[in-house]
């Protein structure tokens, strides 16, 4: 499926227009949008930085992880709007950009795993699973959005 | 606890967690290769 002409029709948008006609909002856009990626990448730190013992090791995991979730899902909402936001404006020369669809592809793995993996298992008591699956699946977590912040710097580096 | 069988939702996560850990591996030593590659290419 080819996704030239959706990517054609979100530059010619009033988002895009937006985008591309005034620089302050798209600046006020993208500082918001690395404000909430500052406050996702936290929340994802914290919750799997405790799994692995490495903070905060005098309070609950499954604390940390229960608090944190509401957050990620706060900064993950602003991310994805500004983000849209942001793409409509530069939405075709993404569209030609190598490292856009693979930030594309580990967010949305990302989120898939946030969603159908990691929470699933982290809402039972930390204390009744493994702790191996805890830490392995704390450090997948922590690739995986290491991924997202890195292929998304990459786009600006790139083409 | 350690010899605890493991539920169906930890297997689940940690078969999906090793296979997101081998694909980044490989995925970023792609990239870094390229990268070291354009590095010997422009400065020998």
């Amino acid at each position: 499926m080819d996704l030239l002409p959706l990517f054609e029709w979100m530059e010619t948008s009033l988002l895009g227009q937006i985008g591309k006609t005034y620089g302050g909002v798209y600046a006020i856009g993208q500082s918001v949008h690395l404000m909430s990626l500052a406050l996702l990448g936290g929340t994802v730190l914290v919750t799997d930085l405790r799994l692995l013992n490495i903070v905060l090791p005098g309070v609950s995991s499954n604390l940390i992880a229960d608090e944190a979730h509401k957050w990620f899902k706060v900064a993950l909402i602003v991310v994805l709007a500004t983000g849209i936001f942001m793409a409509c404006a530069v939405a075709v020369r993404m569209y030609y950009n190598p490292f856009y669809w693979a930030k594309m592809a580990s967010l949305a793995a990302g989120i898939v795993f946030v969603f159908a993996i990691k929470r699933p298992l982290l809402s039972r008591p930390h204390d009744e699973l493994s702790p191996m699956v805890l830490k392995v699946t704390a450090v997948a977590s922590i690739l995986l959005w290491f991924s997202v912040a890195a292929t998304g710097r990459w786009i600006g580096f790139s083409g | 606890m350690e010899n605890k069988k493991l539920s169906t939702r930890e297997i689940v996560a940690l078969a999906s967690s090793v296979a997101i850990i081998i694909t980044a591996a490989i995925y970023w030593s792609i990239q870094i290769d390229g990268v070291m590659e354009m590095l010997e290419l422009a400065y020998g």
